[in-house]
C-alpha cells in the first residue's frame, strides 16, 4: 500500500524537474503574435475559400440539376462525404469560421466575430438529412424567427461531451432549425470542458445573433494541407476530417461516425485505423524522442516510431516534414493498419504549406 | 497586473503544475507556452481578474484535458541531434516505483484532481470551481484515483477528515 505522503513526495520530486522558464515567455509572445496575425487572416481566407467553393460548387449543382432535375429536399446532401462540407457562416456577417469538422453524418464549426475583442467562440453543428437526427427536443423549445425562417430556442439542450473519460451530458442553450435542404442546424455557445458557468454562456440575444450568421452553403470540398491519393487496399475509407484555425488538420480513416448528440468532434474512436495529423512547423518543431530516421517519403525527410505498449498507436507512426508542416501518419489500431500501409499513404499524399491555406487542396485528391 | 509581472512571478509555478499534470517536461513547456500565448492575446481581461494565476491555471488544465491534446504523442525538440544522429535525445524514463507508474496511467481528469488537491492544495470546492464540475464529481475522481494508486485507506480517512 502507498500513503498520501508518498504521493506528495512524488509530486514534489516531479515538480522539481519542471522545465526551465527561460524562453517560455518569448515563445508565448511569438505565439500570441501568430494568433493575432492568423485572426486577421481568417476573414480574408474565408472569403477566398468561399469564392473558390462557389466557383466549384455552382457548376456542380447546375450540372446535377440539369441531369437529374431538382432533388427532393429530404434527400439533398445524401451524397456528401466526410471530405465535403456545407456548413459555414455568411461572409458579410462579420463572422469567420475558425475550425471545421466533418464526418459522414454531420459537420461542426466553431466561429467568431472577427472584430470582437476578446473573442467569444460559438459552435454550430449540421446534421445531414439522412443522419437520423431527432428534432423532438429542439421542437419542444420556444418558436422564434432566425434570418426569416422558423427556428426554436432551447435553454438547456442536452449535448454529449467526450472530453471526460466517460460520456457526460452538457445542457446548454441552443438555437436550431431545418434548412430547406433538409439539414438540421444547431447553434450554441462553445461549451467549456466541464459544465459551463452561467457567466460564460451566451445570452439569448447573442445566441440568436450568432445563429443568424450561420448558413448551409452549396457543398464544397474541405481543404487541408494534405491531399490523400489512392488508399492502400484493405484500409477503411475517410471517416472524419478536421481543420483548426486554418493552420492544421486531422484526418481519420475508418471508425464509426460520432454519436449525433456530440457537440464536439470526439476524434479517433473504435474502428479508426489511421489518424493523420498535419501541423505547422516552427522553431519548436518536434518529432518523438525515440524516432528513427527512415527513407525519405516523396522526397521529404521521414521518421518512424514503433508502437509502445499501452498506447493506442498500434503499429507506430510515420513522421514526415514537408513544406512547413510536420505530418504524422499513425496506425491507431494495430489490427487495422500496418506500417507498410502508412508509408504507402504518405507516399501517395500531396503536401501543401500549413501556413498558407491558399496552397491547400481537397482532403482526397481526385 | 501586467503580463510581464505575472510571468515573472508565476511562470515557474505554472511550469511545475503543467509538469505534474502531463508527466512530461516537454509537454509541460508546450502546454504553458500555448496557454500563455492565448492568455497574452486577451490579457486585458485576465489581468483584471482577482486571481490571474487561478484563471491561467484553469486554462492550463483545460488545455491538458482537451481532446486535441489527447491526440498528441510525446515529442522532443527536433534539433540537430535528431536530424543527424537519430539517437533518442531524451531517454525514456523508467517508472522507478509502482506509485509513479500507477500515477502515470491515471485518466487525465483523475490526475488533474489529484494534482490540484495534493500539490496545489485546493479544497474540493475550489477544484470544482476550477474544473467547473460538481464537488461530487471531484470527490468521485479523487476516490477512484486514490483507489487505483492503492493509497492506504487509513491515511485517506485522516486526510478526508481534515478536508
Amino acid at each position: 500500500m502507498n500513503t498520501l505522503e508518498d504521493l506528495r513526495r512524488i509530486f514534489d520530486e516531479d515538480a522539481s524537474a519542471a522545465p526551465d522558464p527561460v524562453g517560455v515567455v518569448a515563445a508565448a509572445e511569438l505565439g500570441a503574435t501568430r494568433i493575432r496575425r492568423r485572426r486577421r487572416a481568417v476573414l480574408a481566407t474565408s472569403v477566398a475559400v468561399l469564392v473558390a467553393a462557389v466557383s466549384v460548387a455552382v457548376p456542380m449543382v447546375t450540372r446535377r440539376h440539369r441531369v437529374d432535375g431538382p432533388m427532393p429536399a429530404a434527400t439533398a446532401g445524401v451524397e456528401r462525404g466526410p471530405q465535403q462540407v456545407t456548413l459555414g457562416v455568411d461572409g458579410s456577417s462579420g463572422y469567420a469560421v475558425t475550425s471545421q469538422d466533418s464526418d459522414e453524418n454531420m459537420q461542426r464549426i466553431l466561429f467568431e466575430k472577427t472584430a470582437e475583442s476578446p473573442r467569444y467562440t460559438a459552435g454550430a453543428v449540421a446534421y445531414d438529412p439522412n443522419a437520423g437526427f431527432d428534432p423532438t427536443p429542439l421542437r419542444s423549445g420556444e418558436r422564434i424567427m432566425v434570418s426569416g425562417h422558423e427556428a426554436w430556442y432551447v435553454g438547456n439542450y442536452s449535448f454529449a461531451t467526450y472530453l471526460l473519460t466517460n460520456r457526460t451530458r452538457l445542457d446548454i442553450a441552443a438555437v436550431g432549425w431545418q434548412d430547406p435542404t433538409g439539414t438540421w442546424v444547431l447553434v450554441f455557445g462553445y461549451p467549456s470542458f466541464f459544465t459551463p458557468s452561467d457567466s460564460e454562456q451566451p445570452g439569448r440575444a447573442r445566441l440568436v445573433q450568432d445563429a443568424q450568421a450561420v448558413r448551409v452553403e452549396a457543398m464544397h470540398e474541405m481543404t487541408t494541407p494534405i491531399s490523400l491519393g489512392p488508399l492502400p487496399a484493405g484500409l477503411p475509407p475517410l471517416s472524419e476530417a478536421f481543420t483548426d484555425r486554418h493552420t492544421e488538420a486531422t484526418v481519420l480513416l475508418g471508425g464509426s461516425p460520432a454519436p449525433l448528440d456530440a457537440a464536439m468532434a470526439p476524434g479517433p474512436k473504435k474502428g479508426t485505423a489511421v489518424m493523420i495529423e498535419a501541423r505547422p512547423d516552427g522553431p519548436d518543431a518536434k518529432v518523438p524522442a525515440k524516432a528513427a530516421r527512415v527513407a525519405a517519403v516523396a522526397g521529404y525527410p521521414a521518421w518512424f516510431t514503433k508502437a509502445t505498449s499501452g498506447t493506442a498507436l498500434g503499429n507506430g507512426s510515420l513522421w514526415v516534414r514537408a513544406r512547413g508542416c510536420t505530418i504524422t501518419f499513425s496506425a491507431w489500431d494495430r489490427n487495422l493498419a500496418t506500417a507498410k500501409q502508412l508509408r504507402e499513404i504518405a507516399a501517395a499524399t500531396t503536401y501543401a504549406d500549413c501556413a498558407h491555406p491558399a496552397t491547400w487542396g481537397p482532403v482526397i485528391r481526385g | 497586473m501586467r503580463f510581464e509581472e505575472f510571468t515573472a512571478v508565476r511562470l515557474p509555478a505554472l511550469l511545475r503544475y503543467a509538469t505534474l499534470l502531463s508527466g512530461d517536461r516537454e509537454q509541460a513547456r508546450d502546454l504553458v507556452q500555448d496557454v500563455l500565448a492565448r492568455a497574452l492575446v486577451k490579457w486585458g481581461r485576465i489581468g483584471a481578474v482577482e486571481e490571474p494565476y487561478a484563471y491561467v491555471r484553469r486554462m492550463v488544465t483545460n488545455e491538458f484535458l482537451s481532446w486535441r491534446r489527447r491526440r498528441r504523442v510525446p515529442t522532443v525538440p527536433l534539433d540537430e541531434a535528431i536530424l543527424g544522429g537519430l539517437e533518442p535525445v531524451v531517454p525514456e524514463r523508467e517508472d522507478r516505483d509502482d506509485l509513479r507508474g500507477l500515477l502515470a496511467r491515471l485518466p487525465r481528469q483523475q490526475r488533474a484532481v489529484l494534482v490540484l488537491r495534493y500539490y496545489e492544495d485546493l479544497t474540493d470546492d475550489e477544484i470544482a470551481a476550477a474544473l467547473r464540475c460538481r464537488v461530487g464529481t471531484v470527490r468521485g475522481y479523487a476516490s477512484r484515483a486514490l483507489a487505483t494508486l492503492r493509497i492506504e485507506l487509513a491515511t485517506m480517512a485522516t486526510a478526508e477528515a481534515n478536508r
